[in-house]
C-alpha cells in the first residue's frame, strides 16, 4: 500500500470514529476530503457520501482570503498547529467555532497537500462573551492576590479607561477612593456573597464615582479563597441624591403598603434622627403605625392624605404627633403624596417631615396672642363707635350743619361754606376797628387788646395770601375766631357800643362752628375708615388663629351684596357711589363664607378708599361679576390713585404689610393686609386675585403717576 | 413791619391729620410756615432758601428724588423702617455717615436750627440725635397740646439765641 493510500485509509477510519469533536480533512484550496459525523452535523453537510463543498464556503467572504493565508502560513510560521476562533455561516445562522488545524504533507511529493482540522462549537460561549463585553454592567474577576485578571468593556468605560489592558493586571485597591476599604471588603467577601454595597471608586481622570457592587468569592474545592467575581453599576447620581437627602434639614421617607401594613422602605438620616434613632437602618422595615401615639392618629392622617389625593393634590403642612425612640412625643409637620400602581391601588407614600415641637409651642402662643390682640381690637371698635356717636351729638348740639350728613366734606366744600362767614366777620371787625380807631384808648380797650384786634383783622384779610397750604386755612380761621371771641369777651362794654362787639362774637362763633363741623365730619370719616381697618385686622387675626370653618356652597353675588351693604356708610362718607352689574347668574362657589366676605370687603374698601372725583362728577366704584372658563370673577374698578407698574409686576402689592407708593396720599389709612389676605383667601379656595392699573387718560407717558388711574382688582373663584 | 421767622415743617401729615398743629403757628404771627411733605420736597426747599427753624419728622416718604426712592426700596418700601427723615438729617448736616451726599448742601443749616417732631420715642433716637448735635425733640402723642409745633419752633429759635 502506498503511503498516500495508507494515509487515506487512516483518515477514512478517523472519520468513522465517533469522536466528540468535528474532524475534517481538506485539500490545500479548502475542498472537503473527509469529515466525521460531528463535522457533518455541525456544518449541516450530507450525513454520508462525498462532500461537494469547500470549507471556505462557510467563511465570511470578506475574511476568506485572510483565513486561507493563515492556513498556508502554518508551517512558515514555525507552528505546527494553528488555533483560531472563527465565525462560520451555516445555513441562516452564525456558528462560532474554535478551530485547530495542522497541515498534511505529501511525503512523495514533499509538499502540502491538505489540512487536518477539528472544530469545537463555541457559539454559546461566544454569546456569553459578547454579553460580558456589551452589558451595561461592569464585570470583573479578581484573583487571590487582589489583581484584576479579567474585566469587561463596560467596567473599563465606567472607570474612564480606553481599553481592558489599562485595567487588567492592576491591583483592585488602586481603584478605591479609600484603599483601606478594599481590604475590609475582601474580608467580608471571603465569607459571604456581598450584594448592594456602595463603594466609592476613582476614575482614570481622578473623579470619584459611586458604584453598587455585587460580588461572590471564588473558593477552591478544598476551601481555599481563590479570588472573587463581581459586577458593579455606576450609581453616582443616585448616591449623590441620596446623600444630599441626608444633608437636608427634613426627614425624607418612603412607605410601602402591603396587606394592610405600612412599612418604612426608605428613610434618610434626618428622619431617623428626628425620631431619636441613630441610623436609618433601625427604622427601615418598621411598621409606621408603631411611631404614632394612637392608631386613630394614623387613620386620621391617611384620611387627610386620601382626601387631598382625590382633589389631585399632595397633603401639605399636616401637623401630627409621633413617638420617638425614647418614647417622647414630638410634633411634626408632614407633607406627603400617595404612591399608586397602574390600577390606582395605593401601594405606599412618600413624604417629608420636620420637627416643629418648639415651633408648635410658639404657634400656640402666637395664636393665643393673636386672639388677645383681636379682643383688644374688638374693644377699640366699641371705643370708635362711642367716639363717632359723640361726634354726632356734638355736631347736632353746636348748631345748624351746612354739610351733608356723614359725608367727608371736600376742601372745596369747606371753603365754599366758610366764604360768607369769613366775609361777614372781616367786614364787622373792620367796621368795628375803623370806628374805634380815633378814640379807643379812652373806651375800655387796652393797648394789648387793640394791637390784637388789629393783628386779627390783618390776619383775616390776608390769610388766603399768606397761608399757602389750603388745608391750613380752616384750622387757622377757627383759631382766629376763638381768639377774637376771647378778646371781645374782655372788652369793657360800658364804654364801647355793645352791638358791634356782640356781632363780632356772633359771627366769629358762626365761623368757628362751621370749621368745627367740617372738622367733626372729617374726624367722623376717619373713624369710619379706621373702624373698617380695625375690624379687618381683628377678623384677620382671629380667623387665622382659629381652626378653619367648613366650606359651603354660597352664591358669590350674595356675598358681594353683603360687602356693599357693610361698606355703604364708608362709601357715603367718601362720597363714592356703587355701580353694580351682575352677570354671574347667581352662580355658587364653595368657600368659607366669613373668609370670602372679608376678601370681597377688603377689595371693595380699597376701591372706595382710593377713588377720586371724575371731573365734576362724584367718584364711583364699578362692581362687575361675570363667568368665564369655569371661573366666576368679581371685578372692583375705581378711578383714582395709581398703582405703579413695578409694584404690580414684582408682586409687592401682595406682600403682607406693604403700602403702595401712592397709597398713603391724602392721609389715607391702611394696614397693608387687605390685599394679601384677599389673595390668600381666593387661593385657598382654588382662585386668585389679580390687579391691573392703567392711566385713565390717553397719551400719558409710562411712569407718569400724576394722573388718575383706573385700577381693577379681579377676584376669581372656581364655579 | 417786623420780618417773620421762616420755618420749614417737614411732615407728611401736615395737610391731613396734623392741620390743627399749624393753626397756632399762624395765629402767633411771628412765623412764616412752609410745609414739605416728603424728603425730596424738603431738600428742594432747603436748597432754595434759608429757614430759621426746620422741624423734621423721622418717618417720611421719599418723594421723587432717586437716591431717596432707592433707600425707601431697600427698606422694603416701608417708611417706618426706612426712617428717611433721620437719613435726611445726616445728609443736610453733611455728616460723614450720610447715606446720600448732597451736591448743593445748604451751608446755613446747622444742628441748632433743627427740631424733631415724631411718633418715635427719644431713647430710640438718642444716639443719632447726639451724633447730629440736635437737642430739640418732641414725641407726637395724643396728649400733646395743639400748640406743640409752635412750642417746638420757639424752642429752636431760643436755642439759637442761647
Amino acid at each position: 500500500m502506498s503511503v498516500e493510500a495508507l494515509e487515506h485509509t487512516l483518515f477514512q477510519q478517523l472519520a468513522q470514529l465517533e469522536l466528540p469533536v468535528a474532524i475534517y480533512l481538506i485539500s490545500r484550496d479548502g475542498r472537503f476530503l473527509v469529515c466525521n459525523s460531528m463535522a457533518r452535523t455541525l456544518l449541516e453537510l450530507p450525513s454520508q457520501g462525498t462532500i461537494e463543498s469547500s470549507i471556505t464556503n462557510f467563511w465570511d467572504p470578506s475574511e476568506r482570503q485572510a483565513l486561507l493565508e493563515q492556513l498556508w502560513n502554518i508551517d512558515s510560521s514555525g507552528e505546527r498547529i494553528l488555533t483560531r476562533h472563527i465565525r462560520m455561516r451555516v445555513g441562516q445562522r452564525d456558528v462560532y467555532v474554535k478551530e485547530s488545524v495542522r497541515s498534511i504533507e505529501s511525503l512523495v511529493e514533499n509538499r502540502i497537500i491538505g489540512y487536518l482540522g477539528c472544530l469545537v462549537d463555541i457559539t454559546e460561549e461566544q454569546r456569553y462573551e459578547k454579553l460580558f463585553d456589551h452589558l451595561h454592567v461592569g464585570i470583573y474577576s479578581i484573583d487571590a492576590n487582589e489583581i484584576l485578571v479579567r474585566v469587561n468593556n463596560s467596567l473599563v468605560k465606567i472607570l474612564g479607561y480606553d481599553s481592558k489592558d489599562q485595567v487588567e493586571g492592576r491591583r483592585a485597591r488602586e481603584f478605591y477612593a479609600n484603599p483601606e476599604e478594599e481590604g475590609s471588603f475582601r474580608e467580608l467577601v471571603k465569607n459571604h456573597a456581598v450584594a448592594k454595597q456602595i463603594k466609592e471608586l476613582v476614575k482614570k481622570n481622578g473623579e470619584f464615582l459611586f458604584a453598587l457592587v455585587s460580588t461572590v468569592a471564588v473558593i477552591s474545592p478544598d476551601g481555599e479563597y481563590e479570588g472573587r467575581d463581581g459586577a458593579l453599576i455606576d450609581v453616582t447620581n443616585e448616591e449623590r441624591y441620596k446623600r444630599s437627602l441626608n444633608d437636608v434639614g427634613v426627614g425624607f421617607y418612603v412607605i410601602g403598603s402591603r396587606d394592610g401594613v405600612d412599612t418604612i422602605t426608605y428613610c434618610n438620616q434626618q428622619f431617623a434622627r428626628t425620631l431619636g434613632y441613630d441610623t436609618e437602618n433601625e427604622l427601615i422595615g418598621r411598621d409606621i403605625q408603631t411611631l404614632y401615639t394612637a392608631i386613630e392618629d394614623h387613620e386620621r392622617f391617611m384620611r387627610a392624605l386620601i382626601a387631598k389625593d382625590a382633589a389631585g393634590n399632595p397633603l401639605r403642612g399636616y401637623v401630627e404627633r409621633l413617638v420617638t425612640h425614647k418614647g417622647d412625643q414630638i410634633l411634626v409637620e408632614v407633607s406627603s403624596r400617595l404612591l399608586k400602581d397602574r390600577f390606582g391601588k395605593i401601594v405606599g407614600r412618600t413624604g417629608v417631615l420636620s420637627d416643629i415641637t418648639e415651633e408648635g409651642i410658639f404657634r400656640e402662643e402666637l395664636k393665643t396672642f393673636q386672639k388677645h390682640i383681636g379682643q383688644v381690637l374688638h374693644n377699640y371698635s366699641s371705643t370708635l363707635l362711642k367716639a363717632r356717636h359723640t361726634f354726632a351729638w356734638v355736631g347736632s348740639t353746636i348748631g345748624p350743619d351746612p354739610f351733608e350728613s356723614q359725608k367727608i366734606p371736600t376742601l372745596d366744600e369747606i371753603e365754599a361754606h366758610l366764604k360768607e362767614p369769613v366775609q361777614r366777620l372781616t367786614l364787622s371787625l373792620a367796621e368795628f376797628v375803623g370806628k374805634l380807631k380815633p378814640y379807643w384808648q379812652d373806651r375800655g380797650i387796652s393797648q394789648e387788646q387793640w394791637d390784637l384786634l388789629c393783628r386779627l383783622l390783618a390776619n383775616i384779610e390776608n390769610f388766603n395770601r399768606e397761608i399757602e397750604v389750603r388745608e391750613h386755612h380752616a384750622p387757622f380761621l377757627r383759631g382766629l375766631a376763638r381768639e377774637l371771641i376771647q378778646v371781645c369777651g374782655t372788652i369793657q362794654e360800658a364804654y364801647i357800643p355793645r352791638e358791634p362787639v356782640r356781632k363780632i362774637i356772633r359771627e366769629a362763633s358762626d365761623l368757628e362752628r362751621i370749621v368745627c363741623l367740617a372738622s367733626l365730619h372729617q374726624a367722623e370719616s376717619i373713624i369710619v375708615a379706621m373702624d373698617h381697618e380695625v375690624a379687618t385686622l381683628r377678623d384677620f387675626l382671629i380667623a387665622t388663629a382659629e381652626p378653619q370653618d367648613r366650606t359651603h356652597l354660597v352664591p358669590l353675588w350674595s356675598l358681594v351684596r353683603q360687602a356693599m351693604s357693610n361698606l355703604k356708610e364708608f362709601a357715603h362718607s367718601q362720597g363714592v357711589e356703587f355701580r353694580a352689574n351682575d352677570e354671574s347668574r347667581n352662580v355658587q362657589v364653595e368657600v368659607v363664607e366669613r373668609d370670602c366676605l372679608r376678601a370681597l370687603s377688603s377689595l371693595l374698601h380699597n376701591a372706595i378708599k382710593y377713588s377720586w372725583k371724575r371731573g365734576n362728577e362724584p367718584p364711583w366704584v364699578q362692581i362687575r361679576a361675570h363667568m368665564k372658563e369655569g371661573m366666576v370673577t368679581v371685578e372692583f374698578e375705581n378711578y383714582g390713585v395709581p398703582i405703579p407698574k413695578d409694584e404690580i409686576e414684582s408682586g409687592l402689592i401682595f406682600r403682607f404689610g406693604f403700602r403702595g407708593r401712592y397709597s398713603g396720599d391724602r392721609g389715607r389709612l391702611g394696614t397693608g393686609i387687605g390685599l394679601t389676605d384677599a389673595r390668600d383667601i381666593a387661593q385657598a379656595f382654588g382662585g386668585n386675585v389679580t390687579i391691573e392699573s392703567r392711566p385713565a387718560w390717553r397719551g400719558v407717558s409710562p411712569g407718569d403717576y400724576s394722573v388718575p388711574y383706573i385700577t381693577t382688582a379681579s377676584f376669581s373663584l372656581p364655579m | 413791619m417786623k420780618e417773620k421767622f421762616r420755618v420749614l415743617w417737614i411732615e407728611d401729615g401736615a395737610r391731613f391729620d396734623l392741620t390743627h398743629l399749624a393753626a397756632p403757628v399762624y395765629m402767633d404771627g411771628k412765623y412764616d410756615l412752609v410745609v414739605a411733605e416728603n424728603v425730596s420736597d424738603a431738600i428742594s426747599k432747603l436748597q432754595k432758601g434759608e429757614f430759621h427753624a426746620v422741624i423734621v419728622d423721622i418717618r417720611l416718604p421719599p418723594g421723587e428724588l432717586l437716591p431717596w426712592i432707592k433707600l425707601h426700596k431697600e427698606a422694603g418700601y416701608d417708611k417706618i423702617a426706612a426712617r428717611l427723615g433721620l437719613k435726611m438729617l445726616y445728609s443736610i448736616l453733611g455728616s460723614a455717615n450720610a447715606e446720600v451726599k448732597l451736591e448743593n448742601r445748604p451751608a446755613w443749616i446747622t444742628s441748632d436750627r433743627l427740631g424733631i417732631l415724631t411718633v418715635e420715642s427719644f431713647p430710640g433716637l438718642a444716639t443719632d440725635l447726639g451724633r447730629l448735635g440736635i437737642s430739640v425733640f418732641q414725641q407726637k402723642t395724643a396728649d400733646v397740646p395743639d400748640t406743640i409745633l409752635l412750642d417746638l419752633i420757639e424752642k429752636v429759635i431760643e436755642n439759637q439765641k442761647s
